[in-house]
C-alpha cells in the first residue's frame, strides 16, 4: 500500500519539476548568434537582374575601334567585413571554350578592407575569330587564402562573347512583344535604325517608348523595303516587326 | 485511501479553477455621463483663391462650462498633405490653395478639453480661378492672339494666357482643345507649328509639342488633337500623318513615330469600342481604322445591309462630329467633282459602321459654311455662311434659315452646342461677341438670349467644364 502511495507521489512530483522546469526554460535569455564560419565568396544573384547568372557580350555593337571591354561579375562576401583586403580567386571551368589572352583576360581580384561586396572587371577582347564564333567562359570562384567557395549553386557566373548580333538576353521575354522574332539580320538593323542594342524594358525603357521604337522601325523598314526590296533573314524568313 | 485523497484534492483543485471564472465582478467602477458635443453641419464651398472663407460653426454641449478647443485642417486629395488653418473657434482664412480638379476636404474638430473627447465635421472646398469654367475663346486683339474666358454669368476675363504665361500665345494660334483623360483635364492651344498644353484651371503652359513626343514630327504642323473623353488613347494629327499615344500603360508616356501606311488623314476622328481608332484617308478616299493595342491601319470589313463601302467614299471631308446617337457620327463631305455634299452616318461601335448615307439635298450656301454643329438630341446640323444660320435637318434631308444676324457685315466663325442651347461667335469687324440662342424643339432658333461682346476677332472656341 505505502509503496504504491510512494510511486504515486513520486509521480507527480516527478511531472511537477518537470513542467516548472519547461517553465523555466522559457525564461532564459537568447544570446545573439554571431558568424563564427571562414569567409566566403559567392556570385550575386538578384531576382530582377537580367544577367544576374550570365551575360552576353557581343562587339558586334560596338564601334570597330573598340577593341576591348569590360564584363563585370558582381560577388558578395558570407561573414564580416574585414579590417584588410582580401584575394579573391576566378577561375575558368574546363568547359570555357574562351581562351585566356585571346578572348579575355582575369585580373587581380581583391576584396578591399570593410567591403561586402563588388564587381569584378572581366577584360573581354575583340578577337578576329570572333565574328564567326561565339565563345563560352564559365567562370567560378574557387578557394583563395582568405575566402572559402560560398553558396554552392552560386559560385560560377558565365559570359558568352561574339562579334555578331546575338541575341539579348531579355529578346525572349521582354523584347519579341515588340520586335517579333530574332534573328541577326533583324537585330543588325534594330541597332543601325535606333543605335541601341540593349534595351532594358521595363526598367528603363518604359512602354510607351518600346511602342514608339517598335513604330520607327516598322517605318525604316518600310521605307528600306522601298529601296532595297524584302528583307530576308539568315533563316529565310522575311524581317518584320509586329502590329 | 491516499491515493483517493489526491484523486479528490485534484478534482477540488479543478472545480475551485472552474467556479473562479463565474466570480461576479464586484469592481467599483463609477459611471458618469460625459459630456456631449455637437457640431451642426457645414455645408460645402466653391471658392477662388485668395478669397476669404468665414465660418461660425454651431457647436453645443450637454455639460456647460467644459473648456473646447478648435482646429480646423484643410487636406489636399492632389498632394495627400493636410494643414491646419486655424485653431479659433470661428475660422476666417484666405484661402492660398492651389485650384485643382478634386475638392479639398475640411475638417473641424472640437476637443473637450476636460475628457479628452473629439467631435468633427467634414466639409469639401472647391478652389477656382475665375476662368476654371466657361468658353475659352481663342481671338487675336491686333497682332496678339490671346484666349479670353466667358464664364457661365457672361463676365469676359480678357487674355488670360497671356495673364499667366507673361506673352501672348507665340506665332499665334488656330485651334484650341478641351478633354478630360483618365486622370484630369487637358487644354490645348495649337499654332501652326506647335501644340502647347495648359494648365486647366490658370492656363500655365506645362508642355510643348516637342515634350509630348519621344522624336517630335517634322515638319511640325499638328491638325488635329483628339481624345475621346475618359478614352485611353490619344491621337494626334499632324501634317496629315497620325500618332497615338497608349495611357493605359505605366507611366511615363509620350506620343511616338507615325503610324505607317501610305494614307493622309483628314483632320477629324472618330472613337468607339469597337473603332477605337478612325481616320479618314483623303489619298485614298476611304476611312481606316487603327484597332485596339495595335500599331497599323486596317481597312474596314464589308458588312451585310452596310448603307455604303467604308472603304470607298472618295469625297473630302469637310466636317465630323459625334451625333446624338451614342457612338454614331455625323461626316458631311463634300464632291470635288461637282461640288455636291454629301451626309453619312457612321457607328463607331457597330458591327454595321455604315448606318446612314445620303446625297444632300437643299442646302443652301453649304459650300461657303464656315462652322457646322450638332445638335444634342436631334438629327439636326447647324451651319452658318455669314452672318447667317441654317439648320439641316437629316430626316428631311433639307436645310433652312432659323436665325440671321440683322448686322449683314457680321460673320459667324463658330458654331457650338452648349446644354441644349446654341451659341455662335461671331464677328463684327476686328470684335468678336458671343451670341446664345434658345432653341424650340423643332431645332429652331426661338430667342437670342444673349450676346457677350467685347471680345477679339475671334478664331476658334470650345466650352470648358470646371
Amino acid at each position: 500500500m505505502s509503496l504504491e502511495i510512494n510511486k504515486t507521489m513520486k509521480i507527480t512530483a516527478a511531472m511537477c519539476l518537470a513542467i516548472g522546469a519547461m517553465m523555466l526554460s522559457s525564461c532564459v535569455k537568447d544570446k545573439l548568434i554571431m558568424y563564427k564560419d571562414e569567409a566566403h565568396l559567392y556570385i550575386e544573384k538578384v531576382a530582377s537582374d537580367v544577367s544576374k547568372d550570365s551575360t552576353s557580350y557581343s562587339f558586334a555593337v560596338k564601334k570597330a575601334e573598340i577593341l576591348q571591354d569590360t564584363v563585370y561579375v558582381k560577388v558578395r562576401i558570407m561573414g564580416k567585413a574585414a579590417n584588410s583586403p582580401r584575394e579573391i580567386i576566378l577561375e575558368p571551368s574546363g568547359k570555357s571554350t574562351a581562351i585566356a589572352g585571346q578572348h579575355y583576360k582575369l585580373l587581380p581580384y581583391v576584396m578591399p578592407a570593410d567591403s561586402f561586396k563588388m564587381s569584378l572587371p572581366v577584360v573581354v577582347l575583340r578577337s578576329p575569330d570572333l565574328e564567326k564564333k561565339e565563345v563560352f567562359l564559365e567562370l567560378n570562384v574557387v578557394a583563395s587564402k582568405d575566402f572559402m567557395p560560398g553558396i554552392t549553386k552560386q559560385l560560377g557566373y558565365k559570359i558568352k562573347i561574339n562579334d555578331f548580333f546575338s541575341k539579348p538576353d531579355n529578346w525572349d521575354q521582354r523584347l519579341a512583344v515588340f520586335f517579333g522574332v530574332f534573328s541577326e539580320v533583324k537585330f543588325a538593323f534594330i541597332f543601325k535604325t535606333l543605335g541601341m542594342s540593349t534595351f532594358a524594358y521595363p526598367e528603363q525603357v518604359p512602354y510607351s517608348q518600346m511602342t514608339y521604337l517598335k513604330i520607327k522601325l516598322k517605318n525604316a523598314l518600310a521605307e528600306d523595303e522601298k529601296i532595297n526590296g524584302l528583307m530576308m533573314d539568315e533563316f529565310g524568313n522575311r524581317v518584320t516587326f509586329p502590329n | 485511501m491516499m491515493k483517493k485523497y489526491t484523486a479528490y484534492m485534484h478534482f477540488l483543485f479543478a472545480v475551485l479553477l472552474m467556479l473562479s471564472s463565474c466570480a461576479k465582478d464586484h469592481g467599483n467602477y463609477e459611471y458618469t455621463k460625459l459630456n456631449d458635443v455637437k457640431i451642426d453641419s457645414i455645408s460645402d464651398f466653391s471658392l477662388m483663391k485668395f478669397d476669404s472663407l468665414k465660418i461660425s460653426p454651431e457647436v453645443n454641449q450637454s455639460e456647460s462650462g467644459h473648456i473646447l478647443s478648435y482646429e480646423w485642417k484643410i487636406y489636399s486629395p492632389k498632394t495627400g498633405k493636410t494643414k491646419t488653418l486655424s485653431k479659433e473657434k470661428n475660422l476666417a482664412v484666405v484661402i492660398t490653395e492651389e485650384p485643382i480638379t478634386d475638392a479639398y476636404e475640411l475638417l473641424f474638430k472640437v476637443t473637450d478639453q476636460t475628457t479628452g473627447i473629439s467631435e468633427f465635421k467634414s466639409f469639401n472646398l472647391k478652389v477656382i480661378t475665375p476662368y476654371s469654367e466657361g468658353w475659352m475663346v481663342l481671338n487675336r486683339k491686333g497682332n496678339d492672339v490671346d484666349i479670353d474666358m466667358v464664364n457661365p454669368a457672361g463676365k469676359v476675363f480678357s487674355d488670360v494666357y497671356k495673364l499667366s504665361n507673361g506673352n501672348a500665345i507665340p506665332d499665334g494660334a488656330n485651334r484650341v482643345y478641351t478633354y478630360y483623360g483618365q486622370q484630369e483635364q487637358k487644354v490645348f492651344v495649337q499654332t501652326a507649328s506647335d501644340l502647347l498644353q495648359l494648365k486647366g484651371n490658370d492656363f500655365i503652359q506645362i508642355q510643348n509639342y516637342n515634350s509630348l513626343f519621344y522624336e517630335q514630327p517634322s515638319p511640325g504642323k499638328p491638325e488635329l488633337y483628339f481624345l475621346k473623353n475618359g478614352g485611353d488613347r490619344e491621337f494626334i494629327i499632324n501634317d496629315g500623318l497620325l500618332y497615338v499615344m497608349a495611357t493605359n500603360v505605366p507611366p511615363p508616356t509620350r506620343f511616338g513615330a507615325r503610324i505607317p501606311g501610305d494614307y493622309k488623314a483628314a483632320n477629324f476622328m472618330a472613337v468607339g469600342s469597337k473603332y477605337p481608332g478612325i481616320i479618314y484617308d483623303e489619298k485614298n478616299g476611304g476611312f481606316l481604322s487603327l484597332p485596339a493595342n495595335k500599331s497599323e491601319l486596317t481597312a474596314f470589313p464589308l458588312v451585310e445591309g452596310a448603307a455604303f463601302d467604308m472603304n470607298k467614299i472618295n469625297k473630302t471631308l469637310v466636317f465630323m462630329q459625334p451625333a446624338p446617337v451614342l457612338d454614331h457620327f455625323y461626316a458631311l463631305f463634300k464632291d470635288p467633282r461637282n461640288q455636291s455634299f454629301h451626309f453619312y452616318t457612321i457607328n463607331s461601335n457597330g458591327t454595321n459602321p455604315a448606318v446612314k448615307y445620303q446625297p444632300m439635298a437643299n442646302v443652301p450656301d453649304i459650300g461657303r459654311a464656315s462652322t457646322f454643329t450638332i445638335a444634342s438630341t436631334l438629327p439636326l446640323i447647324y451651319y452658318a455662311v455669314d452672318q447667317k444660320i441654317y439648320v439641316y435637318d437629316v430626316e428631311m434631308n433639307a436645310a433652312r434659315k432659323v436665325y440671321e444676324i440683322p448686322d449683314a457685315a457680321a460673320h459667324i466663325v463658330a458654331l457650338r452646342m452648349l446644354k441644349g442651347a446654341l451659341v455662335a461667335g461671331v464677328n463684327e469687324g476686328a470684335e468678336g461677341a458671343l451670341y446664345y440662342f434658345d432653341l424650340a424643339p423643332t431645332g429652331n432658333v426661338s430667342s437670342n438670349t444673349k450676346k457677350i461682346s467685347g471680345l477679339g476677332n475671334i478664331i476658334d472656341m470650345v466650352y470648358k467644364p470646371q
